[in-house]
Order: structure tokens, then C-alpha cells, then sequence
């Protein structure tokens, strides 16, 4: 049993290493992952620099606030020109946002009324959202400071008008803000583990028969189990090297690049948070290779069994969408599902949270359990003959 | 081994903001008396701001409070934002000052609607005995010297080798004080609102009042709006005071309750209140119309200002501390020809003064190290900082300082009054300051834009 065992993995390992589509998958899509998350941070970075610098404000009409454009001036915008026609720069993206004073302006202003500016915005415009929302946030301290002290010139204390103080009692930590930077982590590792093997389930099984070298394999004296097991084997190895560099690419993006420089939250992973997530995929991990090995030996060719399991990358994604619009509690019910479960622990881990050990190992044992019984179905589907037929 | 110093995830807040920080705090335990072996023991409150870097430099920033009174751990809350590039490379540490906050607080309110300086001389000598029952602690141990060998076992129970402090008005007479203790601690001291270890606090408050009402005055004349509004501002003060020599009965609506009050105002009452207008530009922007409103025969919102003011100081303060300090490191060089000199013709007088004179008598007075109010002498970077019309800690305090410091730096914020770090361009130089060390490359130019805001010409606010 153990020879035809070793045998049949060392051929799938060897041949697929010949093979750059395998390989490809194996070695190059997992650095996907932590590349997204990169790229993600330096763009947040990039905006809240631009809060440092000053806003470049086009104002029509500042000769009738002369008071308001000081104020602007005094806090960090850069007030400049407006162009001819306001609507039509801002529709066509020239400007962000410009600043109408009317001729009205003065007179509302100076009979205690709201006096009206007009900012021109296009709201559909994502990139012009910050200039848009610095704009209004420095008005509206303009706005603030003049009333304030409307009321205390008048005798009332300023304070009466906040009714409420919300004092914001953050329990949120460094590791946790970090980790809405890192919410599609979970799901970014999950998928490294679905395209890890893929190729080599694919190939391996509908590729073998389209390739008609199934048939003089299955001559050989080698029990069913042994083969599959083999091939199963081998599946899983380079979904684990694919999980691997995941995680290694994560762990040198948080642990070496200096985030905080861009997005002002720390964050770290350290190396027993990466042993936990490991060992929270290992029972996917099987689930994940005779999922694919049983898809891919239902089907005829190749391309069909491609087409089937690219679909399936589609189901961690799920919850990870639900998860998204629906915050959910972890709970016992939901960490019973395979894929949930992971993403809810990974998550958990990467948030430095306790995880609950109970919720864990019933998890991992159904996952474990589902993952052996779709590699025994594999098995089943060996030991027809109609595998060759198909 | 020094002492222990275990901190804990905490919230910081200030009374009366919104705002509140994350923080870590902790308590260390150091001796009330210092001298003696078995004495009783006070709690320190300390926080750590923590940096957002990963790799903090080992030098945190120590964040000295004013008053004398304050609470570190409670106005940093308010003005942390003009620390935000300081913190992404290094941790902020706020010990609340022995006295105040939360470590061992020297607290006797006077009331809601008074304040010690406030009270009629009669009623300051059982204040006193009062506030001197109360205390759970000795004032003689209550000084600055005391204060600043407990900041030196915070930072030494914290595990700093050396560390950059940042001063505000009482508190840079603190950082200078630790300078002289603990030279080779320093790495560089930012100092706003200063106060020369060689001046006495409180003898010249009425003269640098004084100067920055003049100061408001002239700009309110050289501004045509202003001028137009207020054509005679300049008698406006020694009207309004002249006035008030006999005190007026005012009804008015309480500025928060809204219920209808009486109030005797007297010069005193508006005193105070314009003095505490002078603080920030946003409220000398008010001050004309107030004035000119007053001496136009309303007197009713000068009134309703000394209310608003009066309640608010006390809330932040520990006034039995800030006297402890002042009684013992100032009252003693009160020199009354000296005071009266500097209090000669101002509008805020010796009221100050004469309310020490009947207070610090019966008040414990503690020690002061021979050589504390001799000039610094170091080789530490120094950036100072003033307000040009600030009304208690005026430029030239600054310059004393400057002159006998072998490197510091001066900038002098145009028109701002008490504390600047938050204005203009001025915490971005003094990140950089701190960030680097020294002075070179820090371009100042950008302080010639900060302006004051425009003068409220009528109720309705400045010109639009």
C-alpha cells in the first residue's frame, strides 16, 4: 500500500512541476493576496497625506466674505480663482469642488440670517469626495466659530447649545483598527487555498483522461485507494505551499513594511497567529482537495472541469460577502459551516482576539469529516470502471 | 530597580470636551515627603500615549500642563491633535503633576460662581482655614523641584535614557526646572508660553494684561472696520472701570441657566473677565464690542461674560496646588513697591497680588533648592514659543530665557494670545524640531501668516 502510495505522488509532483499552468497557480497567485492589501493601504495612505496638505479651494464671489476667505486662509486652503463656469469644471472633473459667495451674501450675514454659500460638487465623483468633505468641514467651523460667539457677545454661554456630549469610549486596539484594513484577508487566504491545487485536481484526474493515460494507470498494480490517495496527496501539498506563501507574504507586509506611515494604525502578525491560521485551514485544506478531485472526475475534459471549479472559488467568497453587508457574531451555529467557520477564526486571529477552542475544534471536526467523505466519494468514483468512459 | 509602574489600557478625558484618547496608564507610587524614610505615600497618575510607529524612538516626548494646577492627563485630550506628528514616531507621556488630577489632587472649589481671587478679603482668611482642613496632604511638599524628581522616576520606572519635554506656561518653569536637575536627561524642550525661572509669577500680571489690551486696542485702530465700529475704544476700558468703581446691580438671564440673576458688577467682575477674553484670538475678537457695549450703558453681556468665565476655570484647576506653588517659589519675592510699580495704572491692578498677600501668610510653605530661580544654564535645543499679544506670558519672557540659553529658538506667533503650538504652521516646526533635534533647516517663514481674526463690529460678527 505504502509504495503504490508514494509512487503515484511522486509522479503527480514531479509531472506538475513540469507544468507552468500548476506551477503558476501554486507559486505566483499567492502573492496576490498580500499585493492587494499593499495596494489597498498605500492608497489610504495616499489620501490622508493629502489632508496635510492644503486644500486648493477656486472661490467665485470671495469679495463679498472677505471675513470668510481669511478664515479659510488661516486654515490650510489655498484659496485660487474660480474658473468661468463652475458646473461645467466640476462636471467634467477640472476642479473638485468651488466655493460660490452670491452678492446676498454680505446682507444675510450682517442681519444675523444664514447666509448662503453655494458649493458646487459632482457627488459621483469618488476621487473629489475628500476635497469635497475638507471643503464643508472647514465652512462648517467658519459656520461654528461666528456662532458661537454671536451667542456669548449676546450673554449666553456657547455651551448651551451642545446638549449632548458624546464621549466616544473606544475600546477598538491598534491590532483591531488594523484589522478593518485587513477585513478581505480571511478571504483572500481562503482563496489561495482553492487555486493552490487546482490545476494539479484538474489535471491530474479530467486531464489524465483527456489525455488517455488514465486507462494504462489504472492497469497498474495499485489499489484504487492508494492511487487517489496518492494524487489527493500531491493536490494537497501545493495547495499548502499556495497557503504557505500566503501567509508568509501577509506576515512580511504586516510585520515589515511600515504601514503605519500610510494608514496611522500599527500592526503586526505574529509567528503563533500564523501557526493558528495554518492549523484553522489544515481540515479546509482536505475539504478543499476532494471537493476538486471530485468535481474533476465527474467531468470529461480539461476545460470542463476548469470551468466547474473556477465556479467553485465562488464559495468562500460568500460568506465573506455576507459577512461584509451583515456583520455577524461568531457563534457556534455558524462556525459548524465549512469555509464560515475559517474565515470567522483567520479573522479573529488577525484582529488578536481569543478564539473560542470549543467553536474551533467542532468546526475542524466537521470540516474533517466532510473533507474525508468527498475523498471517499473520489475513491467510489475510481473503483467504477465508468471512470474511463466518461 | 526602580520603582513599579504597570500600565493599563485607559480612556483620557477632559471635563467639558468631547474628545477622549486611548491611552495606557498606570500609578507610581513615590513618597509625599521626600525626606523622610517612612513617610505617606502618593499615587501618581501617569498615561502613555502610545506612537503609531512600530519602532518608536526610545526618547518619548514628557508633556508638561500649565496653571499651575492642570491636569497632563487631562488637557493633553484637548490640544492633542497639534501633537499628531510628534506621536507617530514617539510615545507621550502625561504624569499628572502631584496636587492635580489624579495624583493626590489639593482641591478647595470656592464655589460655583467664585473664585479664590474673587472673594472679599474678609471671607479669604476662614477660605483658607477651610481649604487648609480639608487637604489630604501637606502643601510643603507640593513644589515644583518635588514635582519634576517624581517626572524623573517616571521616566526612569518607564525605562527612558533621555527625553524631549514640551512646556505650557506653568509648565515650562517645570521644564526648565527639570533641565537644571537632570541636564544630561534632556534631548530638546519645546516651550510655549514662557515663564523665566528668574521672574516672579503673578508679580507682573496686571502690566503684561495690560500690554496685551493696548496691543488690541491698536490693531482695533489700525483696522478701518474696527476703527469705524468702536471710534473710541482707547477710553473705553478706563470708562468702563471708572464706572464700575462703584458696583453696578445688573439683572440678566444667566448665560447657561437661562434664569434670571442679579449681579453686582463691580471692577473687579470685569476685570477678570476681559482678562480671561485676552487669552485666545477667537474671544479678543469680541472684546471692542463688549467694551463699547458696556460703556454705552449695557453692562449686561461684560456681565454675563464674568459669569460664563468664572464657573469654567475651576473646573480644570486644583487651586489649593497652584497656590502651594505660588506661595511657596513666588510670594516670597513679592516686593510691594515693586508690584505696585508694575500694577500702576492697568486695568486689572493688584487684585491678584493683594488676594496672595492675605492667603500665602497662614499657607505651609515648602523649600525651594538654593539655585532655583538662577538663569539655565545648557547646551540643550530650546524652541520657545509666544503668542505676541499673549496676556500672561509675553514674548519677552521668552527673550530672557533666549538670552541666557546657548541654543534655543524663538518664534513669535503674530497677534495670537496664551499658547500657540495649535496655530498656523507652528506644530508642524516644532514636530520638526523634535523631530531632528536641532535647529538646522526649520524654515519659520510660514509664522508671518498666521493673522488674528477680524473684530466683531456688531452683534452680527466681524464684517462678512
Amino acid at each position: 500500500m505504502k509504495r503504490g502510495f508514494t509512487v503515484v505522488f511522486d509522479k503527480e509532483v514531479v509531472d506538475n512541476l513540469r507544468d507552468r499552468r500548476t506551477l503558476a497557480a501554486a507559486l505566483l497567485y499567492p502573492f496576490l493576496g498580500p499585493a492587494m492589501i499593499l495596494l489597498v493601504v498605500f492608497a489610504v495612505g495616499q489620501l490622508s497625506r493629502e489632508a496635510d496638505e492644503p486644500l486648493k479651494l477656486p472661490v467665485e464671489g470671495g469679495h463679498n466674505a472677505p471675513d470668510l476667505i481669511e478664515f479659510l486662509e488661516q486654515n490650510n486652503v489655498e484659496v485660487k480663482p474660480a474658473p468661468a463656469d463652475p458646473e461645467e469644471a466640476v462636471r467634467t472633473g477640472k476642479e473638485d469642488v468651488v466655493l460660490i459667495v452670491p452678492e446676498t451674501y454680505g446682507d444675510a450675514f450682517t442681519q444675523g440670517q444664514p447666509a448662503a454659500v453655494h458649493l458646487v460638487v459632482d457627488s459621483s465623483r469618488n476621487e473629489a469626495l475628500s476635497a469635497i468633505e475638507r471643503a464643508r468641514t472647514v465652512l462648517a467651523a467658519y459656520s461654528g466659530q461666528i456662532g458661537r460667539l454671536r451667542l456669548a457677545v449676546r450673554g449666553v454661554d456657547p455651551r448651551v447649545v451642545d446638549t449632548v456630549a458624546v464621549e466616544l469610549v473606544d475600546v477598538s486596539t491598534p491590532q483591531s483598527r488594523g484589522a478593518r484594513i485587513l477585513a478581505m484577508a480571511p478571504y483572500l487566504i481562503l482563496v489561495s487555498l482553492f487555486v493552490g491545487g487546482m490545476y494539479l485536481a484538474i489535471d491530474s484526474t479530467a486531464g489524465e483522461r483527456e489525455r488517455l493515460s488514465l486507462e494504462p494507470l489504472l492497469i497498474n498494480p495499485v489499489s484504487r485507494t492508494e492511487l487517489v490517495l496518492g494524487k489527493a496527496a500531491a493536490v494537497f501539498l501545493f495547495t499548502l505551499v499556495a497557503l504557505l506563501e500566503t501567509l508568509a507574504g501577509f506576515a512580511i507586509i504586516l510585520n515589515f513594511v511600515p504601514l503605519e506611515q500610510y494608514i496611522g494604525v500599527r500592526m503586526s502578525l505574529p509567528i503563533e497567529a500564523l501557526f493558528l491560521i495554518l492549523l484553522v485551514s489544515l481540515p479546509l485544506m482536505l475539504l478543499v482537495v476532494g471537493l476538486q478531485m471530485l468535481v474533476a472526475s465527474y467531468t470529461k475534459s480539461f476545460k470542463e472541469a476548469q470551468n466547474y471549479i473556477s465556479l467553485m472559488l465562488l464559495v468562500p467568497a460568500l460568506p465573506a460577502l455576507i459577512m461584509a453587508v451583515v456583520p455577524f457574531q461568531q457563534s457556534l451555529w455558524l462556525s459548524l459551516v465549512p469555509t464560515v467557520g475559517q474565515q470567522v477564526f483567520i479573522n479573529q486571529i488577525l484582529r488578536a482576539e481569543t478564539v473560542s477552542l470549543l467553536h474551533l475544534s467542532v468546526s475542524s471536526a466537521i470540516t474533517l469529516v466532510a473533507g474525508a467523505l468527498l475523498l471517499r466519494l473520489v475513491i467510489r468514483q475510481y473503483e467504477r470502471e465508468a471512470i474511463l468512459l466518461r | 530597580m526602580g520603582p513599579r509602574l504597570e500600565l493599563t489600557p485607559c480612556q483620557l478625558t477632559s471635563p467639558g470636551s468631547p474628545v477622549s484618547l486611548a491611552a495606557e496608564c498606570g500609578k507610581l507610587t513615590v513618597p509625599e515627603d521626600r525626606g523622610a524614610a517612612n513617610g505617606r505615600n502618593i499615587d501618581l497618575r501617569v498615561a502613555v500615549v502610545r506612537a503609531v510607529s512600530r519602532a518608536p524612538w526610545p526618547d518619548p516626548l514628557f508633556f508638561l500642563t500649565g496653571g499651575p494646577g492642570q491636569a497632563a492627563t487631562e488637557s493633553f485630550v484637548t490640544i492633542q491633535a497639534a501633537f499628531r506628528r510628534v506621536r507617530r514616531d514617539r510615545d507621550i507621556v502625561l504624569v499628572d503633576q502631584r496636587g492635580t488630577g489624579g495624583s493626590n489632587p489639593l482641591r478647595c472649589p470656592a464655589g460655583d460662581e467664585s473664585d479664590v481671587w474673587l472673594l472679599d478679603d474678609e471671607d479669604i482668611e476662614p477660605w483658607v482655614e477651610r481649604c487648609l482642613d480639608s487637604l489630604e496632604g501637606d502643601p510643603r511638599f507640593y513644589t515644583t523641584s518635588i514635582a519634576m524628581r517624581d517626572l524623573d522616576d517616571v521616566r526612569r520606572a518607564l525605562g527612558h535614557e533621555r527625553i524631549n519635554l514640551y512646556g505650557v506656561s506653568y509648565g515650562t518653569r517645570a521644564a526648565l526646572t527639570y533641565l537644571r536637575l537632570y541636564p544630561d536627561r534632556v534631548r530638546s524642550i519645546v516651550l510655549d508660553g514662557v515663564v523665566p525661572p528668574t521672574e516672579t509669577l503673578g508679580i507682573d500680571v496686571a502690566r503684561d494684561a495690560e500690554r496685551a489690551l493696548d496691543l488690541m486696542m491698536g490693531r482695533c485702530s489700525a483696522d478701518p472696520s474696527c476703527a469705524k465700529a468702536f471710534p473710541e475704544i482707547g477710553k473705553a476700558v478706563d470708562d468702563v472701570m471708572a464706572r464700575l468703581d462703584t458696583p453696578v446691580p445688573i439683572s440678566l438671564r444667566h448665560p447657561r441657566t437661562g434664569e434670571i440673576v442679579s449681579v453686582e458688577l463691580d471692577r473687579r467682575m470685569a476685570a477678570y473677565a476681559i482678562r480671561l477674553l485676552s487669552y485666545s484670538q477667537e474671544t479678543v475678537a469680541t472684546i471692542p464690542l463688549l467694551l463699547t457695549s458696556a460703556r454705552e450703558n449695557d453692562l449686561a453681556p461684560l456681565a454675563a461674560q464674568f459669569l460664563m468665565t468664572v464657573g469654567g476655570v475651576s473646573e480644570t484647576m486644583s487651586d489649593a496646588m497652584g497656590i502651594s506653588i505660588v506661595c511657596t517659589e513666588d510670594y516670597p519675592f513679592f516686593e510691594d513697591d515693586l508690584i505696585a510699580e508694575r500694577s500702576r495704572d492697568t486695568y486689572l491692578g493688584a487684585i491678584q497680588t493683594d488676594a496672595l498677600k492675605l492667603v500665602c501668610p497662614s499657607w505651609p510653605r515648602g523649600e525651594v533648592p538654593q539655585g532655583f530661580r538662577a538663569p539655565v544654564k545648557s547646551s540643550v535645543p530650546v524652541l520657545l514659543l509666544s503668542g505676541e499679544a499673549d496676556p500672561v506670558t509675553p514674548p519677552e519672557n521668552a527673550e530672557i530665557v533666549h538670552s541666557q540659553l546657548d541654543r534655543s529658538l524663538h518664534i513669535v506667533a503674530p497677534g495670537q494670545g496664551h499658547v500657540v503650538i495649535h496655530r498656523g504652521c507652528i506644530s508642524s516646526l516644532a514636530s520638526n524640531f523634535i523631530e531632528k533635534g536641532t535647529f538646522d533647516g526649520i524654515d519659520t517663514s510660514c509664522v508671518d501668516r498666521i493673522a488674528p481674526r477680524a473684530f466683531f463690529t456688531s452683534f452680527a460678527g466681524p464684517l462678512p
